[in-house]
């Protein structure tokens, strides 16, 4: 019975060589090239206009977890399309409760606020700088 | 010609757990660690659908939309926790100043 | 496409109900300034008490388990005890929770919302009969409970447990998804019957996919249990988690993961029984040995119970080793009293504790049983309870988790329980000494209760007593809660 094992040790083997192959190949190729002009942004050849690493609105993260559970929930729409005609009523309704789960969630964002872009940029802003 | 069989696919998904596994060890950067998970989540997809194929089983395409959502809900809470630490330290790395210890 | 009968979607009336009464706060919370802290604690109670009159009421449990929508679910006595004890353990989380909601620093209606939201994916995971839904379920637990854990989003250290409680629990849940992958690779089923079914066949032929996927899946389970050395989140997530949603997670989480740990275990995998006997043998030792090792040396009273709570996964662990009867129904029996012990340890911690984390040392209990002796009672109670000594709910729970391992021929480890227990003697005892042989000096805390806090605390109390005193009717209730071994 041991045996059965030894692939998921060769496995688990083969899994911390490989991590320790990339990081080490990162950092030995990665240390030979220096350089000011190589480290800095490429933005077409053209110079920079401005810093690169420049602070991003808070907000941004915001839109984009609103984006990413809305986005892919829609992923569940489509094979439902093609089968709904199958599936019949109980599949319709099934999908409108998910469809109703997800308004339940949209009327959150939109209760909280979360729509109300400048709004809600003001007052990021006001919590932000008062700590 | 190469032919691509079930082992390619469960090989890049092996190869693509391990990359997110060492990311998520080793990177300190919590916008990092989060990107490993994802990827950790999308080689079990590969898998899922690799065998799928293998097996003309549908059950293993379902898991993955199941996945691809719930990979998506984690990305929102982690981005939700990282909003709460930016707002509270300033910064996304993890181990700054830490007042918990093992 | 296999049709399913919507009539089905009524047996899931409790979770269904407890859906719609954490929306309803969520949406009730967005309102103005949100719901009033013992409004929103009301109705959380009241969803509760409904959700278990209803696991009573409509799922009937046969004496054959009824799996339904297209067997992605299983009404049985398993499901349904662990159901019920997930949501007692919910009620007396929200009862503990009043004070701090209270104070008005933070919204009461999403805390409450996320608890209940938590607790439908628990009692989904408890009827889970399929890899994906037991996921779905499990993550849907997860997900609300990393929010919970950072609930106190302006204090450095509840965001940095939920932080840990997070990046852990991704990594967790990720290795056991894969683990689940590949299981579903080698057999192609992910049904549990259907899986253990297609096993015996998927050894020999998927030969690398069999070992691979079960250790895996395993990985991820005992995570969840905070096994040791899968262990490492618990102490700081524990410490730093509000302490209603630390006490939550020690109990609720816990006993809703042991599970699933045993229903994947025992009706997914009994072909490799004796392989996984010998991991969940070498995990229960080092469990016990290092959770109470480590507790020793904790002065902080939440973290001493964090690494009691490892200490008392190892003694659970024991119950799944032995595979047997007596095992099986000393698990859940164990569970059922641990729910009550833990919370009550917990509330009298929230008794003590102020703003900014004061009140969780040990020395903030001296003198306790002067200045409150019926706290410092219970409080007795439930250390002796954690230690395993008679006659608390926790004495008969040990009892049988090790006369179980002994009779499976288990005997070493449950020699290391025995001794372990000995061993936690020490610190549960640490605390004992202060309440009742130091005295209290100007900077010890007073306690500060409430009603529902008092109502909490009596209940955990009247419940380890009973527990101990007439175990009989609870045993056979265990004994309702057993699965079919293979």
């Amino acid at each position: 019975m041991p045996e059965t094992y030894l692939p998921v040790l060769l496995a688990l083997a083969f899994a911390l060589i490989l991590g320790g192959v990339i990081l080490a190949a990162s950092g030995l190729i990665g240390r030979g090239s220096g350089g000011r002009v190589k480290l800095s942004p490429y933005e077409s050849g053209e110079p920079l206009l401005d810093p690169s690493r420049k602070r991003i609105s808070i907000l941004f993260f915001l839109i984009a977890i609103d984006f990413v559970i809305f986005d892919v929930e829609a992923a569940f729409l489509y094979p439902w399309v093609l089968v709904l005609r199958e599936g019949g009523w109980p599949l319709f309704w099934s999908v409108m409760v998910f469809v109703a789960l997800i308004l339940v969630g949209f009327v959150y964002i939109w209760r909280k606020g979360g729509l109300d872009l400048k709004k809600r940029f003001r007052t990021r802003w006001q919590e932000a700088s008062h700590g | 010609m190469l032919e691509i069989t079930t082992n390619h696919y469960l090989v890049l998904g092996f190869i693509l757990f391990a990359i997110g596994l060492v990311g998520l060890v080793v990177r300190r950067n919590l916008i990092v660690v989060l990107m490993s998970i994802e990827l950790m989540l999308n080689s079990v997809n590969l898998n899922l659908i690799a065998f799928s194929h293998q097996l003309a089983d549908l059950a293993g395409q379902v898991f993955a939309v199941f996945t691809i959502t719930v990979a998506a809900g984690e990305a929102a809470v982690g981005l939700g926790i990282l909003l709460a630490l930016y707002r509270l330290r300033g910064t996304t790395e993890i181990d700054v100043p830490s007042e918990l210890r093992g | 496409m296999p049709a399913f009968d919507l009539r089905e979607f009524l047996l899931l009336a409790p979770e269904i109900l407890l859906a719609i009464g954490g929306l309803a706060l969520l949406l009730a919370g967005s309102v103005g300034r949100g719901v009033p802290g013992r409004v929103a604690a009301s109705l959380s109670l009241f969803f509760l008490v409904a959700t278990a009159l209803l696991v009573l009421t409509v799922e009937e449990v046969g004496p054959e388990p009824r799996l339904i929508l297209g067997s992605s679910f299983v009404l049985d006595g398993f499901a349904r005890f662990f159901k019920l004890v997930i949501l007692a353990g919910t009620a007396l989380t929200v009862l503990i929770s009043v004070r701090f909601v209270d104070d008005g620093a933070y919204r009461a209606g999403e805390y409450h919302a996320l608890l209940l939201l938590a607790t439908t994916g628990m009692m989904f995971m408890v009827g889970g009969f399929n890899l994906v839904s037991i996921w779905i379920a499990l993550e849907l637990m997860a997900l609300s409970s990393y929010i919970l854990a950072g609930y106190f989003k302006r204090e450095t250290r509840s965001n940095e447990a939920a932080l840990k409680y997070f990046v852990l629990g991704a990594l967790s849940s990720a290795i056991l998804l894969y683990g689940a992958s590949l299981l579903y690779g080698a057999t192609g089923e992910l049904r549990l019957d259907l899986l253990a079914a297609a096993l015996p066949e998927a050894m020999v032929t998927g030969r690398l996919l069999v070992p691979t996927g079960w250790l895996m899946l395993s990985v991820g389970l005992l995570f969840k249990v905070a096994a040791v050395p899968f262990h490492v989140w618990t102490p700081d997530v524990y410490v730093g988690a509000p302490t209603p949603v630390t006490a939550y997670l020690a109990a609720a989480s816990k006993t809703a993961s042991f599970a699933i740990l045993v229903r994947i275990f025992v009706q997914g995998l009994p072909t490799l029984l004796p392989d996984w006997q010998i991991v969940i043998a070498a995990v229960a030792s080092v469990t016990m040995i290092w959770g109470n090792l480590a507790a020793l040396t904790q002065t902080n009273v939440k973290r001493m119970l964090a690494y009691s709570s490892i200490a008392h996964a190892g003694y659970v662990l024991l119950g799944l080793l032995a595979a047997s009867v007596i095992g099986l129904w000393s698990v859940a029996f164990y569970l059922l009293a641990y729910t009550f012990i833990t919370l009550g340890a917990f509330a009298m911690v929230v008794v003590l504790e102020r703003r900014e984390y004061a009140g969780e040392e040990v020395s903030d209990y001296a003198g306790l049983a002067r200045r409150a002796p019926w706290l410092a009672a219970a409080m007795l109670v439930f250390l002796l309870a954690l230690t395993g000594i008679p006659p608390t709910g926790g004495f008969v729970g040990k009892v049988y988790l090790f006369a179980a391992a002994v009779e499976a021929g288990w005997t070493w480890v449950a020699v290391i329980g025995v001794l372990t227990s000995a061993i936690s003697l020490y610190y549960y005892f640490s605390i004992a000494v202060q309440m009742y042989l130091k005295e209290s000096t100007r900077d010890t805390p007073e306690p500060l209760g409430s009603p529902a806090l008092t109502a909490a605390i009596a209940t955990c109390v009247v419940a380890t007593l009973v527990l101990g005193l007439f175990p009989g009717p609870f045993i056979e209730f265990a004994q309702a809660a057993g699965l079919p071994l293979p």
